[in-house]
């Protein structure tokens, strides 16, 4: 009943993505995606901070010494000098970089995930619910999104939980309406009604044949959200309504040297720094994924 | 003993706001089981929406069955609860789709797809039984090395070898009816025959009763038993093939014939189109509505509906003049 000639040619279309090794998957990546690549570069030495700062850190961050308070850089045994407590300020670095790693991963991907969820089940409903889930959506997007994480806060109190939840908040609306759009289209593909008529549920149907259908949107806003997410976490930390002192965090550091910054502006440069880069780092690695995965943008 | 699938006068309407559109307007078929009923008429004559309804797939707003039953070996799926039609659906009805480029979800493997519906609706069903039995599948439906292909995805395969694929998981739970819409429209003539050959075969070999949809009248002669042609939401004339195909009855039917070409009769100096436009469903009158482009139209067709006559055995039109205008007609 199979013709040969049919065979033959599905068998020649078989296998043309030959598996290329790692080296060369790095090098292509660098020509294509140099500042992705950069970007990535960041990120993964983030990681390893994270994960290894108890072995890079030379002190232990919440340690006082108070015969070397406000060290300035290049001190002997504090390279990036100390604070108002004599607390190391590359050892609180270090360890901050858990802090804002550890937000940034967890609000980035509880936000993302709830929000295509939210974004595939409103767009697979339609209708009257799909309406009013998104004016729903609607009055959360009208709040600045640091306002509302404000206002979370505000609520809830400070807090490492509390300023997640109040990061995830915002989130949450922002990617079920990008994912919404995406989802009406598949909606419509014939394999969702395929689906419907081989008697699955409701909820088979969005978490199995639809949400792996939106993943290329969903990592886009997944790696938005990183970067935004340690911003948030810093811009909350600072104005004392995230991280407490004594755990080391990034916006806090610049709370305290805002004090001391004239005469010890190291206090506020070096966190300064390490949040900025960090953004832009996952701003670069974000870019880079959207562009490789958005068919629209893709060049070749 | 009724009929494996019993349709009585269903109306299935889409309330839109250019007005109510009776896409299906008191339609009633039977399905015997193990018997292949073709369903013909132009594009928006209502057969698809006939066949969505008995699964309950109409989009519902603005879609809706507003009358009749659907009964199906004795349960009325018009109206029962979603708990009960999805207990049906892939299990006892399955549908195999126009499209088959679109109808495999692109990003799931052969053998998940194949699988999915034996584990959701079989109990005990173990996932390495279900893989077996998806290769056993695959194989039935003509694919060369079932094994690999089960690890594959879509886009490997051709529209043929996807429409294969979707047979094989239409045959899955080993259902009693199969409705096909348009199966192989959008394929390849060659690959149409292979596909509509296996479809045939398979159907009874299992013993499963199929409703094709079609708009080809060389699928009808061929494969179906019983023919039921539609026209604006209504069955206009319903038969036996060969009667249908040999001694047409109602004018839509006869200008339906003579607008393909047909190998078994001698070359016509050129095709009869059906003039004109299938009418706006949303402003039916009374009477026929084939009415406009009928040769054989007369004052009484536009005043009232003419209802289905017996015109033979098992064989019923819907036109007044049936009986001495076409009477006569063989092709």
């Amino acid at each position: 009943m199979v013709t040969p000639s049919e065979i033959q040619v599905e068998a020649e279309f078989e296998e043309v993505a030959a598996k290329k090794p790692w080296g060369q998957v790095c090098k292509d990546l660098m020509r294509k995606q140099p500042l992705g690549t950069f970007g990535l570069a960041i990120v993964l030495v983030m990681i390893v901070t994270a994960i290894f700062a108890d072995y890079i850190a030379p002190h232990d961050p919440i340690q006082e010494d108070f015969s070397a308070m406000f060290a300035e850089p290049g001190h002997e045994s504090y390279p990036l000098g100390t604070d108002e407590f004599g607390r190391d300020i590359l050892s609180r670095l270090v360890h901050g970089s858990r802090t804002a790693l550890m937000v940034g991963f967890i609000c980035a991907i509880v936000g993302a995930t709830l929000g295509m969820v939210i974004g595939v089940a409103s767009a697979f409903f339609g209708g009257l619910f799909d309406l009013l889930l998104q004016r729903v959506l609607d009055v959360f997007m009208a709040f600045p999104l640091i306002i509302l994480a404000l206002a979370v806060v505000a609520t809830l109190g400070p807090g490492i939980q509390n300023v997640m939840i109040a990061i995830i908040i915002p989130f949450v609306p922002q990617c079920a309406r990008v994912v919404r759009s995406n989802a009406l289209a598949i909606r419509e593909i014939p394999y969702v009604d395929a689906a419907r008529a081989l008697g699955f549920s409701n909820s088979r149907i969005i978490l199995r044949h639809m949400v792996p259908n939106v993943m290329a949107p969903y990592l886009i806003m997944l790696t938005t959200f990183l970067g935004q997410a340690i911003l948030l976490e810093a811009s909350l930390s600072f104005l004392g309504l995230g991280v407490q002192d004594p755990i080391p965090a990034w916006g806090l550091m610049l709370t305290n040297a805002s004090e001391f910054f004239e005469g010890s502006p190291w206090l506020a440069i070096y966190p300064g720094v390490a949040i900025s880069l960090s953004v832009f780092g996952f701003n670069l690695f974000g870019d880079a994924v959207r562009d490789t995965l958005d068919p629209k943008l893709r060049s070749r | 003993m009724g009929a494996l699938l019993e349709i009585d006068n269903l109306q299935t309407h889409f309330f839109t706001s250019g007005g109510t559109v009776k896409a299906v307007d008191g339609v009633s078929y039977d399905v015997n089981a193990g018997e292949t009923v073709a369903v013909v008429g132009e594009s928006g004559s209502g057969k698809s929406v006939t066949a969505l309804s008995i699964l309950r797939l109409i989009p519902k707003p603005p879609g809706e069955i507003v009358g009749g039953e659907i009964r199906f070996q004795g349960k009325n799926l018009a109206f029962c609860s979603e708990e009960e039609i999805r207990d049906i659906r892939g299990k006892d009805i399955s549908m195999i789709f126009q499209e088959p480029m679109t109808s495999l979800n692109p990003v799931l493997s052969i053998g998940m797809q194949l699988t999915e519906p034996m584990l959701a609706h079989l109990p005990g069903m173990t996932e390495e039984a279900a893989k077996e039995k998806a290769v056993k599948l695959l194989e039935m439906v003509g694919i060369n090395e079932p094994r690999r292909r089960i690890d594959q995805y879509p886009h490997h395969l051709s529209g043929g070898m996807r429409q294969r694929v979707m047979i094989a998981m239409s045959l899955a739970c080993e259902p009693k009816l199969i409705i096909a819409d348009e199966p192989t429209t959008a394929l390849d003539v060659t690959i149409q025959a292979q596909i509509l050959e296996l479809m045939k075969n398979l159907t009874r070999e299992m013993g499963v009763a199929m409703i094709i949809i079609t708009h080809n009248l060389g699928v009808v002669a061929r494969y179906a038993d019983r023919v039921n042609v539609m026209y604006a939401g209504r069955i206009v004339e319903t038969g036996k093939a060969a009667d249908i195909y040999h001694r047409p009855r109602h004018p839509y039917t006869l200008a339906l014939l003579k607008s393909v070409p047909r190998m078994d009769q001698p070359r016509q100096e050129k095709l009869d189109p059906v003039e004109g436009q299938p009418p706006d469903l949303t402003r039916l009158d009374g009477g026929c509505s084939f009415r406009p482009r009928c040769k054989f139209a007369e004052d009484r067709c536009a005043k009232s509906f003419p209802e289905l006559e017996e015109m033979g055995e098992d064989h019923y039109s819907a036109c007044f003049r049936s009986k001495e205008a076409l009477s006569e007609i063989e092709l």
